[in-house]
């Protein structure tokens, strides 16, 4: 609807198809709301014109209203977030070898096609979630990546289950944990090497799977092409991009990107205050049930009568129990109808209605209740961390 | 959250959620090597006193828009971030660079309150 209206400059200069091209490879611009959120859409290779956070590492989020076009986010459109400047650009699949190695009685160096034709292929749908997504919209704010709500995204994988490749090489006895590297490299030698690991128990959860495709085609390169780690439900800190090297621990990982990066308060909710000090931290693992409405923009303007607001829902895997909205601020609340079920771990559809009366101000909200249990909550922590507070957005009907 | 670990764990009660696709077992056609050209990475510092020791100092391992995209943070906040890019990212920003860039990072925010 008037998302467009942020395009700093849109197809206004209609012109010659030379002109229109020209215009399509000059920079634009959007401005997130909050302080410092003028950003650049840039079309990387393989993307389409993506919000920049930041060139280097390469980080690009996704517009909001691509989360309106349906439950999964297409591959051209899916954000990027890089955690090292420097990330594979040539990649031969012929030659490409994931190295399985460590507490294993049977290591091994397997070819992509091996891996596709000695396991069975599976596929899962499962929302990816950048663990600071939203982080723009902390207050107080805190330094990072100033994401708006468009670090996340929902896709069909397929791949073959870690599980069977663990099995395949044989965990010895006193194996703990499984620890992933991909491809990317820092500038400097000094640089911690990005690591993630999982306890064992998780990478052989069957849900667990080394992708090499999302929504039927290749994984785009700056989403991992040839193979990624893909743990439905955990943050998408531990999924791997370009991952070339996997290693059964008997030792608890304590690299700084499982050590010291990706924790959180070990407090109801990650929740502190900004004051807090001495708390201790845990690493992060599920996501933390959301909901968006994805029709409507804050400040658009509708027509008088029923209007329909839609979105999504999604939790760390226990699935949707339901969505409430609201069209007073949260004074009172109603259910909206849930769209298909198309997996736990998956973005779930929801439409809801209002009655829009002319002159008239609404103040938008949905809120989304996992069958765990959990709720949308509001919290702070000092990294601006699993974000999932209630979400409001203001529209004014036309008289 | 003790939450967190649990419901990843009821997935085995569940049962998989994950589809198990069949006859697709086979060699798969071979694939061509794929390459990409990335777009430069953006050095655009906005400006104020001491910008060099930016474009010295930060450009190495991240562009400039990590820096611009931040919100108006203070001096304390400025210098934690300048010992964690030395401390756990290796860094080699001169100690006598410290307090100049961090007077940089303050004045290149026009937001930051004085």
């Amino acid at each position: 609807m008037k998302r467009t209206h942020f395009l700093a400059g849109s197809a206004a200069v209609a012109g010659t198809a030379i002109a229109n091209r020209a215009f399509a490879d000059a920079p634009q611009a959007i401005t997130l709301p909050f302080q410092s959120g003028q950003r650049e859409l840039t079309a990387f290779p393989q993307k389409r014109p993506l919000i920049v956070l930041t060139s280097r590492p390469v980080q690009l989020e996704t517009p909001s209203s691509v989360f309106d076009v349906g439950e999964f986010t297409p591959n051209d459109a899916f954000f990027v977030r890089w955690h090292l400047p420097n990330v594979p650009t040539q990649i031969d699949p012929a030659s490409f070898r994931v190295r399985v190695r460590g507490a294993v009685n049977r290591p091994a160096d397997f070819a992509l096609d091996e891996l596709r034709t000695r396991f069975a292929s599976v596929e899962v749908n499962a929302v990816l979630e950048c663990a600071g997504n939203s982080r723009g919209f902390s207050s107080p704010r805190v330094p990072g990546g100033q994401w708006a709500n468009g670090a996340m995204g929902n896709a069909r994988w397929r791949g073959i289950r870690l599980g069977d490749v663990l099995a395949y090489v044989q965990p010895q006895a006193g194996a703990i944990q499984v620890r992933f590297e991909g491809a990317e490299r820092p500038a400097l030698t000094a640089t911690p090497q990005f690591q993630k690991s999982l306890k064992l128990d998780v990478a052989t959860d069957p849900n667990v799977i080394l992708a090499y495709q999302m929504n039927g085609a290749d994984l785009p390169v700056l989403n991992g092409y040839p193979l990624r780690l893909i743990v439905p439900g955990y943050f998408g800190t531990y999924r791997v991009k370009a991952l070339n090297d996997i290693e059964v621990l008997t030792e608890p990982d304590e690299n700084y990107w499982m050590k010291t990066a990706y924790r959180v308060p070990d407090t109801p909710n990650y929740s502190v205050t900004p004051t807090d000090s001495g708390f201790a931290t845990v690493p992060l693992s599920n996501l933390t049930v959301r909901s968006f409405i994805t029709n409507l923009a804050g400040g658009d303007s509708v027509p008088p009568g029923p209007t329909s607001f839609r979105g999504i829902a999604f939790d760390g895997g226990s699935g949707i129990r339901g969505v409430a909205v609201s069209s007073d601020g949260g004074t009172t609340w109603r259910d909206a109808t849930l769209g298909p079920d198309l997996g736990r771990f998956s973005f779930r559809r929801w439409t809801a209605t209002f009655e829009a009366r002319p002159g008239q101000t609404y103040v938008l909200a949905s809120r989304a209740t996992s069958i765990a249990g959990e709720q949308q909550v509001d919290r702070w922590n000092p990294s601006g961390y699993a974000r999932n507070a209630v979400e409001t957005l203001t529209v004014t009907v036309t008289a | 959250m003790r939450r967190a670990t649990q419901i990843l764990g009821a997935a085995l009660l569940i049962g998989s959620a994950v589809t198990l696709i069949t006859g697709i077992r086979g060699a798969p056609a071979a694939e061509a090597p794929v390459m990409i050209t990335l777009p430069a990475q953006n050095t655009n510092f906005r400006p104020a006193p001491g910008l060099e020791i930016a474009q010295r100092d930060c450009l190495t391992c991240h562009s400039a828009e990590y820096v611009t995209s931040q919100p108006a943070l203070s001096k304390t906040a400025w210098t934690k971030e300048i010992t964690k890019m030395r401390a756990a990212y290796g860094a080699s920003i001169p100690e006598a660079d410290t307090d100049p860039l961090v007077a940089y990072l303050l004045a290149q925010n026009p937001s930051v309150k004085k």
